[in-house]
């Protein structure tokens, strides 16, 4: 999620895509392929990620939902287990940001 | 911070759009005469009148929506990824008419906490019909229905989360796609999220209307005044983004995506500033400056204009999940964010595209009278027989061009000033003959603007005949080659002052 932050100016879309891609699940990869990072509301993390309930819906693959503050409002993060470990399905923000 | 909040759940819960209430009284009555197309501005819109092979028809009466396709998917109230065995269509009218799609006779009418009020028919060779989530039943099992027979009000009864009808066909007892079948029975249904409108009760063999049939509204009582949690000046704005989309002959799919994304962005308000990531966005689609100049961005008509551009340059952008459209287009952060608008998106565009009055009376962008109805325009030229004018703008003319200044002069006899080649300097089609000016003395006036339309869209009516490229005014451009789009915005002089650069004086042709 760090990873995923707004960059600094100066570290072009490429080095953020390559930071933040190989942590996303394939189909997470396909949608975010298209996110300008100089979009991205947040810069950092402000705390530790609180693991949610599980949800109801039936995945083919093991899901945990993961709250994580940021210094733009928190975000709601859908993680799917692969053989690689965790990896992030979607990412939503919590406040209201696009 | 104004974007509105996208909680997960929320999310989840609208990927299947059914948020189908009864729509507000916007529909009055329909019939289905024909509309003449008069103005070249108008494109045929959204509701068609789906007429098979006489055999089979939609099992509605009136305009509807199509709200959920057969296929996988996650079940709205239980979150279980299962097949949805039909095609979900939501009529926009009060108490809306569910009618056999083709004659047969009624096997049982159960009850189940699934598909809630259902109706079985057989139709013999093997197949039956079904519609669920019923209100109410009007047949009996064992009772002989013809096809457009009404047998059913629709409702949410079962597991249902708005006013649909839930309609399921088998072949040899399994279940198969709705649409794929319909359509081998030449029954046209619209793209998912899409309107159209189902032929009255009583059978098609009545009267067949062609396909593509424009409906026609009994009088056109403007925008309705509220749609779903949009209202007023929102309601507007999605209008001007489905017009937009209309005159550029884009689907209703496009259109649907566009107004998800203002939805998404400005909550359809034509905001004057940005967010807190970035403070230079503006407008309904928070464009940048990069995306073209402010008075372009400010003016949803144009902005949406810009939207579409991004949008259509994707590759294959119809086969993308909408939000995910709508994020390539913005380059937004979340690309989900768009998601949970997508049920309200296709309920406005449903509703503006079901009456064509609706758009057909709206008044384009800023006071512009682009692609409002131009009146009744001179007759076609006569080709080579516009007389000559004595005019000094005829000398060094090319053929085409000199037929141009000829024939719009004699249909519009009250422009008085015209340049060719001589008093134009610079590049482009001017100093080649290739061109004429028509200036427009009183263009600041309403009735000057008026009249550069006309003159605008009596050239664009007839461009054929004149040998016409593309045409110039009021910083609006359309051209032969791109005439799908209709009127784009005149780009190339950027945000300029200057109303000869930007066209807002002048009335160009080339030809």
């Amino acid at each position: 999620m760090g990873a995923f932050a707004r960059p600094l100016a100066g570290v072009d879309r490429d080095a953020w895509w390559a930071a933040v891609s190989p942590l996303m699940t394939p189909q997470g990869r396909l949608d975010y392929a298209g996110v300008d990072p100089t979009r991205v509301p947040f810069t950092r993390l402000t705390g530790p990620g609180l693991i949610q309930p599980q949800p109801q819906e039936a995945d083919s693959h093991l899901q945990t939902l993961v709250r994580i503050p940021t210094d733009a409002g928190d975000y709601l993060i859908a993680l799917e287990h692969r053989q690689q470990g965790w990896l992030v399905a979607r990412a939503t923000p919590q406040g209201s940001t696009r | 911070m104004k974007k509105a909040v996208a909680a997960v759940v929320a999310v989840v819960v609208s990927a299947t759009g059914l948020g189908w209430i009864a729509l507000a009284v916007l529909f009055t009555l329909f019939n289905q005469a024909a509309v003449a197309a008069a103005n070249p501005c108008q494109q045929p819109l959204g509701g068609q009148l789906a007429v098979g092979d006489g055999t089979v028809r939609l099992p509605l009466v009136g305009p509807f929506t199509v709200t959920s396709e057969y296929g996988m998917r996650r079940h709205p109230i239980t979150g279980v990824w299962a097949l949805h065995g039909g095609l979900d269509l939501a009529s926009s009218i009060p108490t809306p008419t569910v009618v056999a799609a083709l004659t047969g006779s009624v096997v049982s009418t159960p009850t189940e906490p699934s598909g809630g009020n259902m109706i079985i028919l057989d139709h013999g060779a093997g197949v039956h019909t079904e519609y669920l989530h019923l209100a109410s039943r009007l047949v009996t099992p064992g009772q002989h229905v013809a096809i457009g027979q009404p047998i059913a009000i629709e409702g949410t009864t079962g597991s249902s989360t708005g006013v649909h009808l839930h309609f399921n066909v088998r072949v040899n007892g399994l279940l198969v796609n709705p649409r794929d079948w319909l359509t081998a029975h030449q029954v046209h249904v619209p793209a998912l999220g899409s309107s159209g409108v189902g032929p009255p009760a009583g059978g098609v063999s009545a009267g067949p209307q062609p396909p593509g049939t424009p409906i026609e509204a009994t009088g056109s009582a403007g925008l309705p005044a509220r749609v779903g949690e949009y209202a007023g000046e929102q309601v507007r704005i999605a209008a001007l983004i489905v017009k937009a989309g209309k005159d550029r002959g884009l689907d209703d799919w496009s259109t649907t995506v566009a107004v998800m994304a203002g939805m998404g962005e400005s909550s359809l308000r034509n905001l004057d500033h940005g967010d807190a990531v970035r403070n230079d966005t503006v407008g309904v689609f928070q464009e940048g400056p990069e995306r073209g100049p402010l008075s372009s961005r400010m003016d949803p008509y144009a902005a949406a204009g810009i939207f579409f551009d991004y949008l259509t340059r994707i590759p294959d952008y119809h086969s993308l999940a909408p939000t995910i459209a709508a994020h390539r287009a913005q380059a937004n952060a979340d690309p989900y964010h768009y998601e949970p608008f997508w049920p309200a998106a296709a309920q406005m565009v449903a509703t503006l595209t079901a009456n064509p009055a609706l758009l057909a009376t709206l008044q384009a962008s800023g006071g512009s009278a682009a692609c409002q109805p131009a009146g009744n325009l001179p007759a076609p030229p006569a080709a080579g027989t516009c007389p000559a004018t004595g005019l000094p703008a005829e000398v060094g003319l090319q053929p085409a061009a000199l037929t141009v200044l000829r024939c719009v002069k004699a249909a519009f006899p009250e422009l008085t000033t015209i340049y060719g080649v001589g008093e134009r300097s610079g590049g482009g089609d001017h100093p080649i003959g290739r061109a004429v000016d028509f200036m427009i003395d009183t263009y600041r006036t309403p009735e000057g603007n008026a009249l550069g339309w006309r003159v605008a869209q009596w050239v664009r009516a007839n461009a054929h005949a004149l040998g016409v490229t593309y045409v110039i005014f009021d910083m609006k451009i359309w051209s032969v080659e791109r005439d799908t789009e209709g009127w784009r915005p005149y780009t190339r002089y950027g945000d300029t002052p200057d109303d000869t650069l930007s066209h807002r004086d002048h009335v160009h042709v080339s030809a």
